[in-house]
């Protein structure tokens, strides 16, 4: 097989009134083409209802499916395009993370990344107010609080 | 702004610390918005590097991701609503 794929993540927001079948099309959509097109679908996660930031076309929540393929460069057009003519879908993004790389490299990376992940979540779990623990340290914007040395 | 103390009538800045390289566990992504929040402002805008504190490359792949972030809903773009 040839080295030339690349390894891609795309996220789509669907409507929230979107019953299972409908989200269940977008889904069965991407797949086919995938299929079609000799993408292998690496990693696939529903994140579920959430609530989107901001409304889009009218809607304040959506539901966010999450996949992870590797598949060569004329691949994310063709799902894209797709996903723009159905009218369930809200948002879609892909974004490339590794040009030139095989599928056994790209299941490879996948793993590291899923530990990597897990990791950091512990980590975070374990000290969520990690920026925090220096009281004399009081700021009017939270979000501008960093990380202080100076004991 | 923040953290001045004043110095021989001169305002000096406290010693900042690159999070990113504080921490090796964290990583810059878009998808968690919950480690992007500290670098936006409670207006959602982009917290510049002399605040932030954050090594130039990893100012840049946080702007990406919250750029990135934005476009999927997942942060906003203001918090204050157009009227």
């Amino acid at each position: 097989m040839s080295d030339k794929l690349r390894r891609y993540e795309l996220v789509y927001i669907v409507q929230p009134e979107a019953t299972d079948e409908e989200r269940a099309k977008v889904e069965e959509r991407v797949s086919s083409i995938c299929e079609r097109m000799h993408a292998h679908v690496l990693k696939k996660e529903d994140w579920g209802k959430r609530k989107l930031a901001y409304e889009i076309k009218k809607s304040n929540k959506g539901y966010y499916s999450y996949l992870v393929f590797a598949a060569p460069a004329t691949v994310p057009a063709e799902i894209e395009r797709n996903l723009r003519l159905l009218d369930s879908v809200l948002r879609y993004l892909t974004i490339c993370l590794d040009k030139d790389i095989s599928l056994e490299a790209a299941k490879a990376e996948i793993a590291a990344e899923e530990e990597a992940r897990a990791a950091a979540r512990a980590r975070m779990a374990q000290m969520p107010k990690d920026d925090d623990d220096d009281d004399a340290l009081t700021d009017d914007d939270p979000a501008l609080v960093e990380e202080e040395d100076d004991a | 702004m923040r953290d001045f103390r004043v110095e021989g009538g001169r305002r000096r800045s406290r010693r900042k610390v690159d999070r990113f390289l504080a921490d090796k566990t964290m990583v810059i992504d878009y998808k968690d918005p919950s480690t992007l929040k500290y670098f936006i402002t409670e207006r959602g805008k982009i917290v510049p590097r002399r605040v932030s504190g954050l090594v130039a490359r990893n100012q840049r792949k946080i702007t990406r991701a919250i750029k990135r972030a934005r476009m999927l809903a997942l942060m906003p773009f203001t918090t204050v609503k157009a009227n």
